[in-house]
């Protein structure tokens, strides 16, 4: 079936349901207008019951008010007076009795008969009893005006009646209508399309009051209508009253129609008073919350809090001191005991949290990971706990990328050591190959013996620079020993003696003090020691004095080694232990520069926390 | 004549090698990576290898892992890597010597020279009573003598006791005092030169490089020890 014989359909059926909603309206209309006062609808069905209740009662009590207010004249002249106002159109009997006094009308009491028994065998009496004034009044109706009156009201109902058979029928009409435009309206709406905003800016819910008040003011008009045409020539309110309900009707329509629309665009709260009002309510209050409670401070929620369970804490008390009953003092003391223990398990579990923080910053000081898991109760804490959580993952990954870096330049030092090594090595065999085998030139022995000389040269710098490299990479296994250093410096002087011996150095050896013990690598510390003392055997004036001091200083060991260098030094000594500097600066003396920085390096590496 | 395999990715160093050794007057196989040098082991029966360790398809440290498995000959590892944890390594792996590049090539022949004399010759000797051993190093109390490899060294009185002390105790680290009161039967007064030198001595005698001595062993800052094997 095809959209355009759908969309037909759906006009159809929508000018189908106008149509009966607007003679529902019409119903409606003609209904009130007719109807007028439609208590009858639901009034007692006996018409003697009502009379009396209506218009006898009315008029009985008027009359009587009006002979109460004339009371100072007398009574027959303020009853002719009064007869003379009496413009009740039927035959009807009244009688007053004041003090003595009494007077009547149309009322000729038979003989043996008294006032009430004669009112009680009309068919409609009334009689009024005023204690004060000692004032009883009867009023009765005859007979044929009775029946008159029976008539025209029995006429007069049959008329509401179907008036208010007319209402109902142009109720359910127009319901009817109404439904069935919003079904078709519903249907007919697509989706796809943006929806058409008769009235953008009025909220549905504030129009439908609108709407409403405006149809309640036409009907309350239109039931008016009747009483102000004095229920004749109903020509013209009929026809205002029909237009003006038909239009309230159309106008119904369309706002049925833009519900329903919004309805389908699932639109319809965003244009609804209520709904924009919640909305703005719902954004607002957590833009509230945020600001005071958490954004700004936990203080102040602490404090909130605190003051909260004050004020109960003081009221409690308060209550305490001031009840009488067992009963209400028992719970009072319940609840003071019930939020103190509150109070104590938020403060200690607020404390234990805190502990934990303190307990796991000092493991992360120590050196180890560990990351903090979110409280329940406590956000300051958990705050706080976040960002520490950020610092020992920046702490970790700072020491990842520190550790690759390291195993990069360990694996650098090696490759460039196998890579300098290797080619040396054939360099070294094939020259003492050479040495060997002889050249045929005169002076080949000579230029072999610099050759080997240098390549010598080259093979202790590349080995002293590779492990300046290596002990500064701090990649150097560490076993740890006490050691005792007067030994090793024995040990040492003993290695060296022959150099000693060839230099002609005096070394003069003292130590002072105990413990002469250190905790270090043996072999590390031998080798800074060995580094300085070659240091003293190249640099140091043959045939002088070294002196070598131990002292003892608290729990280390000061080694000082003093010589007279053969060269001036216009160097600063710390500089001295920089690579490559040497003391000599035309740099013609063996060695590389590297002994004293390795030394250092290597002092350094043993240095324990 | 022995038969020496030379295993190193670098051919000039492989080609000096055999040379040295052609002139010692060994027979000489060559390789230039690991997989090479077990196939070769496979063909030929070979009384040596030299390996490098940084090799190709194989280094040498995986080559003498497998190699372990079937054969039962001496081992010299030759290396760039110059680390005491490489040595270590190297050693427990397997390999019966180690040897840092650049090398002197005469300290390699007696290297060699020393292993094959331990694989060959000194296959199982019992040990007498007042005869201790020590790797290729023996002390004979008996004959008041000392030999390294089978080669008798001369040494000193002095240097043979305190020897003679420490491969009695053979393991155990002697602190300088301790040494020189059981050799000199004396009080030490700052006596670490004394003994210091003598050890030097005796190392210079006995060890194939005096700078890495094999057997007899500096403890820097605790004493010296002869090492048991």
């Amino acid at each position: 079936m095809g959209t355009k014989s759908k969309s037909i359909r759906c006009a159809a059926f929508i000018a189908l349901a106008v149509f009966i909603a607007s003679v529902g309206a019409g119903c409606l209309s003609y209904g009130l207008i007719v109807g007028g006062d439609f208590s009858l609808v639901w009034d007692a069905p006996e018409f003697g019951r009502s009379m009396r209740a209506q218009t006898m009662t009315g008029q009985a009590l008027e009359w009587a008010w009006q002979l109460h207010y004339t009371a100072a004249d007398p009574v027959s002249e303020r009853h002719d007076a009064f007869k003379a106002n009496l413009t009740y159109p039927r035959p009807f009997y009244y009688h007053v009795q004041e003090m003595a006094m009494s007077a009547t009308t149309n009322v000729t009491i038979p003989a043996g008969e008294t006032v009430e028994t004669f009112f009680r065998q009309l068919p409609l009496y009334d009689s009024f009893t005023f204690e004060k004034m000692r004032l009883v009044a009867y009023v009765g109706l005859a007979e044929p005006a009775f029946r008159e009156l029976a008539t025209a009201y029995y006429a007069e109902r049959e008329r509401v009646f179907q008036a208010f058979y007319f209402v109902v029928g142009g109720v359910v009409l127009l319901l009817l209508g109404a439904v069935s435009y919003a079904v078709a309206t519903w249907h007919a709406t697509d989706v796809t399309l943006p929806h058409k905003l008769l009235w953008k800016y009025i909220p549905l819910d504030l129009a439908l009051g609108a709407l409403l008040g405006l149809s309640l003011f036409g009907a309350r008009l239109m039931v008016a209508s009747r009483e102000l045409y004095q229920g004749t020539k109903l020509e013209e309110p009929l026809l205002v009253g029909s237009a003006i309900g038909i239009g309230l009707t159309l106008l119904g329509l369309l706002w049925v129609n833009m519900t329903v629309q919004r309805l389908k665009h699932g639109k319809f709260w965003r244009h609804t008073l209520v709904g924009t009002v919640l909305l703005w309510g719902l954004r607002l209050f957590p833009m509230l919350w945020e600001l005071r409670l958490f954004s700004k401070n936990a203080v102040t929620m602490q404090a909130v809090l605190f003051v909260v369970y004050a004020g109960a804490s003081a009221f409690l008390v308060l209550a305490l001191a001031n009840i009488g009953t067992v009963l209400t003092a028992v719970i009072a003391f319940g609840l003071l005991v019930a939020i103190n223990v509150v109070a104590t398990l938020y403060v200690v579990s607020h404390a234990k949290a805190v502990e934990n923080m303190v307990l796991g910053t000092a493991a992360i000081r120590r050196g180890e990971t560990a990351y903090f898991a979110p409280t329940k109760w406590h956000k300051d804490i958990n705050a706080l706990a976040a960002h520490v959580n950020d610092i020992v993952a920046g702490l970790e990954r700072a020491i990842a990328s520190r550790m690759k870096a390291e195993r990069l330049k360990i694996d650098l030092i090696t490759n460039v050591s196998h890579d300098l090594k290797t080619p040396l090595t054939s360099l070294i065999t094939y020259i003492d190959l050479l040495r060997r085998e002889g050249l045929s030139a005169e002076s080949a022995p000579r230029y072999l013996e610099i050759l080997a000389q240098k390549s010598e040269r080259l093979r202790i710098l590349t080995n002293d620079l590779i492990e300046a490299a290596t002990v500064a990479s701090g990649s150097v296994a560490v076993n740890w020993e006490e050691i005792h250093v007067p030994s090793l410096v024995g040990q040492g002087l003993g290695e060296l003696s022959d150099r000693i011996a060839a230099k002609q150095l005096d070394f003069r050896v003292t130590a002072d003090g105990e413990p002469l013990h250190v905790r270090a690598d043996g072999k590390l510390l031998w080798r800074a020691v060995e580094n300085v003392l070659t240091n003293v055997l190249k640099y140091a004036v043959p045939a002088s004095r070294v002196y070598v001091d131990m002292v003892s200083v608290g729990n280390s060991v000061r080694l000082t080694i003093k010589n007279i260098s053969a060269l001036p030094l216009n160097i600063p000594p710390e500089e001295l232990l920089e690579r490559f500097v040497r003391g000599d600066e035309a740099r013609s003396s063996e060695g590389s520069g590297l002994g004293l920085s390795i030394a250092k390096s290597l002092v350094e590496l043993q240095q324990d926390t | 004549m022995p038969r020496i395999l030379v295993c190193d990715d670098d051919k000039e160093i492989v080609e000096a090698i055999e040379i040295y050794l052609r002139h010692e007057g060994y027979d000489v196989v060559c390789a230039y990576n690991g997989q090479d040098a077990l196939r070769t082991l496979e063909t030929a029966s070979v009384q040596l290898a030299i390996l490098d360790i940084m090799m190709p398809y194989l280094d040498g440290i995986r080559t003498v892992v497998k190699l372990r498995e079937m054969h039962n000959l001496p081992v010299i590892f030759l290396s760039a890597k110059s680390g005491d944890s490489d040595k270590v390594l190297g050693l427990n792996l397997g390999a019966d010597d180690y040897v840092t590049k650049p090398f002197n090539p005469l300290e390699l022949l007696a290297r060699v020279r020393a292993q094959l004399r331990r694989f060959t010759a000194l296959g199982s000797e019992v040990c007498g009573e007042n005869v201790w051993q020590s790797g290729g190093l023996k002390v004979d109390d008996e004959r008041k003598e000392v030999s390294v490899n089978g080669d008798v060294i001369k040494l000193t009185p002095v240097e043979y006791k305190i020897l003679k002390h420490l491969c009695a105790n053979a393991g155990r680290v002697f602190a300088i005092e301790q040494i020189y009161t059981a050799v000199w039967n004396e009080v030490p007064l700052s006596v670490a030169n004394t003994v210091a030198v003598h050890i030097r001595r005796i190392r210079e005698k006995i060890e194939i490089n005096p700078k890495e001595p094999k057997f007899l062993k500096v403890v820097w800052g605790l004493g010296y020890k002869v090492e048991k094997y």
